[in-house]
């Protein structure tokens, strides 16, 4: 029997593995210890490279996923942050979309440029408190620059989480459209290695039809825009 | 039924499961064993349910050895539950998949810095204590990454004359063993 390489197992630990290669592992793992280990050591691995910014977005928002599901695994990632700065390999930020685009883009014609932002949304959900919550991730990959987003009917609010590239500066944030919402003053989050501004927006701001979200460092030159089309859902 | 059946039934399933595990003879895989595969398979899925879904399937493991089914294959008949757990898991309200995603239930989102010093802290003391060839194995071999981390390994396991495969299983333990202690030193408890 081939034995699957560790990209196969990244893949796997990932879920990207297609379920022709996924299940004869899965069958393997309750079988066999061997397997079992060597996809722990693939998870430490992961983990690692994870905390060291060694990820692209994608991997990056998987594993945040896969290691943030539980308080131990919070706690592992901790210890595996602590461990990076033992052996020198401090975490490092990401590479994003903002690290090509840290100059100002002002003019009106320079949307057009900074549609390569493409947006990838990484979560809807409709809290009890009917608040809906929707993140916007700077992204390398190329495409459509219209996002669609359904904002669940009903939702009174939305928190609206978009992702940053520097920890040591505050954001406005506003979105333009036929119920204008601007905030100023935001400060950064961070979630493992994804760092974020959070704002609650009301609904209306983000009513069905093209909205343009600005983010704009309050120190410095960066700024960057997400054109989105919401629809109710 | 009452508090006090259940758990006598329970524990009348869960005596029959063991002694099932028993009867494989010499490779036999042992209720830990098989719990800990479980969770890695639970894991690769739903991490955030792990646990508890890998008792539920051991749990409807148990009944059904208990009921007499013929189990042929302990792994393989483990699986199908577990695949079944799985899908019920998947099946079940939309709202706990979506906290699943949610971005604020990430590591370290309520971290203001504090947690993780504590954990550099304890870190640094768990090393010390684990003595200098185990300290410089897990500094080396989890020191590395990107294209230098496979070339790491290699010379770490000829330089010891182990195999890849024996180096990576030290490894493991090591950081276990690491992960543990710092668990410890900071206060963090597995029990509920």
């Amino acid at each position: 029997m081939t034995e699957p390489t560790d990209e196969t197992l990244r893949r796997w630990l990932l879920q990207r593995l297609p379920p022709h290669e996924a299940e004869p592992l899965e069958q393997r793992l309750l079988a066999e210890a061997e397997l079992g280990d060597r996809l722990r050591g693939a998870e430490n691995d992961l983990l690692d490279d994870l905390v060291r910014g060694q990820l692209d977005d994608a991997d990056r928002v998987a594993a945040t996923r896969h290691f943030g599901a539980t308080a131990r695994d919070r706690l592992r990632l901790r210890i595996a942050a602590a461990l990076a700065r033992v052996v020198g390999r401090p975490r490092v930020a990401p590479r994003s979309a903002w690290s090509s685009r840290r100059r100002r883009i002002t003019a009106i014609g320079a949307l057009a440029a900074a549609a390569a932002l493409v947006v990838a949304v990484i979560g809807i959900r409709p809290p009890p408190d009917a608040t809906a919550t929707i993140t916007l991730m700077a992204s390398q990959q190329r495409g459509a620059a219209v996002t669609e987003i359904a904002i669940p009917r009903g939702a009174a609010a939305v928190k609206l989480q978009v992702e940053v590239d520097a920890a040591d500066v505050r954001y406005a944030v506003s979105i333009e459209g036929a119920a204008p919402f601007a905030a100023r003053d935001v400060a950064v989050r961070e979630a493992g290695a994804y760092r974020f501004v959070e704002v609650t927006v009301p609904a209306a701001a983000l009513a069905a039809g093209e909205h343009r979200v600005r983010l704009v460092a309050e120190r410095g030159d960066r700024e960057a825009t997400w054109e989105i089309r919401t629809r109710g859902e | 039924m009452n508090d006090a059946r259940a758990a006598a039934e329970a524990r009348g399933h869960f005596d029959a499961l063991l002694q099932r595990l028993r009867a494989d003879g010499g490779e036999a895989l042992g209720y830990e064993t098989l719990r800990r595969r479980l969770i890695q398979f639970f894991r690769l899925h739903v991490p955030a349910e792990a646990e508890d879904l890998a008792d539920v399937a051991l749990d409807r493991l148990a009944r059904k050895v208990h009921e007499g089914t013929e189990v042929g294959n302990v792994p393989s008949y483990t699986l199908g539950i577990a695949r079944m757990v799985l899908h019920e898991s998947h099946a079940r309200s939309a709202r706990r998949r979506a906290a699943e995603d949610d971005p604020t239930l990430m590591p370290d989102a309520d971290d203001t810095g504090g947690e993780t010093d504590a954990a550099l802290a304890a870190l640094s003391t768990c090393l010390d204590a684990a003595g200098g060839e185990s300290r410089g194995l897990i500094l080396a071999y989890y020191g590395a990454d990107g294209a230098a981390r496979i070339a790491e390994r290699q010379r770490l396991a000829a330089e010891r004359g182990i195999s890849l495969n024996a180096l990576r299983n030290r490894a493991l333990r090591l950081r276990e063993a690491l992960e543990e202690c710092v668990k410890s030193r900071m206060g963090w408890s597995d029990a509920p």
